[in-house]
């Protein structure tokens, strides 16, 4: 049983994906648009952090949240933990389900949400499932 | 084709601006609604039947709640609506946007040149239009309501993107 008060703190360069269940997310260029990063419910994002898993364990998570739906695993967007960190945002890890954690701190107004979802989506690696 | 060239005069003024009180007025100003539609929906003039068709399927897919596997809130038909009135307000020759939607519900148009050239428009079941824009290093974001008209910082942003 993990306890919250020690789980691994979230490291600047530990890779966090957000899963894309939404095909319209990714643009013709295989970058993101920013409403993938769209905090809802509010407050929280949720993503997954890569740290201690192997790639085959990342897309079984992945699938995991597809199949609750059930919809199709399009991909998942990267971001780096600074990217995120840069914006004034908090990433907390929480103890279920694994390697999971929010990402917290968000404006409560829109549009101060959505030009921090647009500058982390200008960073943000598409990797497709295929 | 030059039909539309010639009608293309009458419509100096957006149609939805138009206050005409007697019948004639209004059988005109319903003409003129109905052509300024039919001129939107060409892809040489407006933003062509592919924008509204896009439209439509991004609310079809998002009108059940957790379409995003996240437990995102269903695009409500207000939404929809504010949405569909936005884009026929768009000046004839603007560029199209690309439709999308976000996990609260929001319907999002977007004008993108690059990562770090690009506008995002969410359109709430209100009518409000909450607008980011990244031009460079540049960053504007703000709240406008929407009363049938795009407003002018909405097409400045827009003309921003665009330009060189």
């Amino acid at each position: 049983m993990t306890d919250e008060n020690t789980l691994p703190l979230v490291n600047d360069h530990e890779w966090l994906a957000r899963f894309i269940l939404f095909s319209n997310w990714i643009r013709g260029d295989q970058t993101i648009r920013p409403d993938a990063f769209i905090p809802h419910p509010y407050p929280d994002l949720s993503v997954t952090r890569h740290v201690g898993l192997l790639e085959s364990e990342l897309w079984q998570i992945g699938q995991t949240v597809a199949n609750k739906r059930p919809a199709k695993l399009y991909g998942r967007a990267d971001v780096q933990a600074l990217t995120v960190k840069a914006q004034s945002l908090r990433i907390e890890p929480t103890p279920e389900p694994r390697n999971h954690a929010n990402i917290t701190g968000w404006p409560a107004d829109k549009p101060g949400q959505k030009i921090i979802a647009i500058e982390i989506a200008a960073v943000a690696q598409f990797v497709s499932t295929r | 084709m030059i039909i539309e060239m010639v009608t293309c005069a009458n419509f100096a003024l957006s149609p939805l601006t138009t206050h005409a009180a007697s019948e004639t007025a209004n059988y005109i100003s319903s003409q003129s609604k109905e052509e300024w539609r039919r001129m939107q929906e060409t892809n040489s003039l407006g933003l062509g039947t592919m924008g509204v068709d896009e439209l439509y399927k991004i609310v079809e897919q998002c009108n059940t709640a957790n379409w995003d596997g996240y437990g995102a809130a269903p695009v409500a038909r207000e939404t929809f609506m504010h949405a569909y009135n936005f884009m026929e307000a768009l000046p004839l020759g603007t560029t199209a946007p690309s439709v999308g939607a976000e996990p609260d519900g929001h319907l999002t148009l977007e004008w993108y040149r690059s990562p770090r050239r690009t506008l995002s428009v969410s359109i709430s079941p209100e009518g409000e239009l909450h607008y980011a824009a990244l031009l460079g290093h540049r960053k504007i974001y703000g709240t406008e309501p929407f009363w049938g008209e795009v407003p002018d910082i909405i097409m400045n942003i827009i003309r921003q993107v665009w330009s060189l």
